[in-house]
């Protein structure tokens, strides 16, 4: 009798486990009996994308880690070749004297920007607070070297000044697909040195490093 | 002892008992005089539904950077009870006549109509993805072979079968695939969490 009892049990157990499952709901079974009309059943199958945060950014040179060098040469006319140079009149020494010059190699920059976080910041940091240095420690204020974009809606160039000179040193890069959530910019800079100083001659360089970050 | 041993040999025959009476379940169906059909999906577990997770990774049009290797396939990473290896989404599909009756014809479909949706509206907003995005390899060929990728609509015929046999033996026909599916990761898309629900539709005619 126990036995018995044990086995109806169980028995009903069994019948409960093989019947409950048609009275849930519908996921990853579903069966459909009927000897009448027709049969249908459905299934669900969901699907998650996950779509990694991305920030990409491309100034100048295409591999990874290259840093382009924008040089100045500021010797027009004969100056700085060894030979006396006489200058009268209404003609002046081409140094200093507020006469545009362009950049000798890499004067013009691809750059490209682009980010699926939406609106991102374009900033930069100097290498020297006081601007280029020269061997002697001379400097030349960042701000002589004037950054002109080809298409400043696409990517305005902040302008350079030396830190705490009060200039813009960040810009907003805003969105131009999926309403604003992605970013997909690219256009050149051009660099230009202002020449409006009279310095020591010599060699002057300085690092901007670029960044964009999320905000 | 003897008695004691025949009480854990009673029980240990009652658990195979109830085991078999659990595993007969199916294939009792299988042999029904009533006409059916059923879907199983993945784990087969009714009132859960399954989720495939694709991680993706730097898409295709991001792969003309210098020093970006794009990843253009996003493979689905997850691994569903019922799959098996990198197949890791079980189709099996039941059809069966009703003995001495007519033949009975089942048609499977997706509905694959509603893209899916951004789930971290901080960084994708209302920005979905459609279905189509969705391809797949299968391993046995079995059934579901008529398409290789959804097409975003809600009827995507995948699958027609006939059952003869159940309507002179009782004997269904079952077809059995397995899926491993693979997210098209070919736009620069904004970055967050997508989901969306594919339905797999039986329908059988007499």
């Amino acid at each position: 009798m126990r036995w018995l009892r044990l086995n109806k049990t169980l028995l009903w157990v069994s019948c409960l486990l093989v019947v409950a499952p048609f009275f849930a709901s519908h996921a990853g079974q579903d069966s459909d009996n009927n000897t009448n009309g027709g049969l249908n059943v459905d299934v669900d199958l969901n699907h998650r994308v996950v779509i990694p945060q991305i920030i990409y950014f491309r100034l100048g040179a295409e591999a990874p880690g290259d840093i382009d060098k924008v040089t100045f040469n500021v010797s027009p006319g004969g100056v700085g070749d060894g030979n006396n140079q006489t200058y009268s009149g209404s003609s002046s020494i081409p140094i200093g004297d507020g006469t545009p010059v362009s950049a000798g190699a890499a004067g013009t920059l691809p750059i490209l920007i682009g980010s699926n976080v939406g609106t991102v910041n374009l900033s930069y940091d100097l290498s020297d607070p006081l601007g280029l240095q020269s061997a002697s420690g001379n400097h030349i204020p960042f701000d002589e070297i004037t950054v002109v974009s080809a298409d400043p809606s696409e990517i305005p160039a902040p302008p350079l000044a030396n830190a705490g000179s009060g200039g813009a040193i960040s810009v907003p890069i805003t969105g131009n697909f999926f309403n604003g959530r992605v970013v997909r910019r690219r256009t050149t800079w051009t660099y230009t040195y202002d020449n409006n100083q009279i310095v020591e001659a010599g060699v002057y360089t300085g690092t901007v490093r670029y960044t964009v970050s999320a905000p | 002892m003897k008695t004691n041993f025949s009480r854990v040999t009673s029980c240990t025959f009652a658990a195979l008992l109830i085991l078999a009476i659990a595993q007969s379940a199916t294939a009792e169906i299988l042999n029904s005089n009533t006409a059916f059909i059923r879907i199983r999906l993945g784990d087969n577990v009714r009132g859960s539904t399954n989720t495939v997770i694709y991680n993706a990774g730097i898409p295709a049009d991001l792969g003309g950077l210098s020093g970006v290797t794009a990843q253009p396939d996003a493979i689905s990473t997850n691994v569903i009870s019922g799959g098996s290896g990198v197949f890791e989404v079980r189709i099996v599909t039941d059809l069966n006549a009703r003995n001495g009756v007519v033949p009975v014809e089942g048609r499977f479909s997706y509905d694959s109509s509603v893209p899916m949706s951004c789930t971290t509206a901080a960084t994708c907003g209302t920005t979905s993805i459609n279905f189509d995005r969705i391809r797949w390899n299968v391993r046995d060929n079995d059934t579901h072979t008529a398409v290789t990728q959804f097409d975003g609509t809600a009827s995507q015929t995948t699958q027609i079968q006939l059952d003869t046999n159940g309507a002179t033996n009782q004997q269904g026909t079952r077809h059995r695939n397995y899926f491993q599916y693979i997210f098209d990761n070919q736009e620069f898309l904004p970055a967050g969490t997508y989901e969306g629900t594919i339905t797999i539709i039986g329908e059988g005619r007499f």
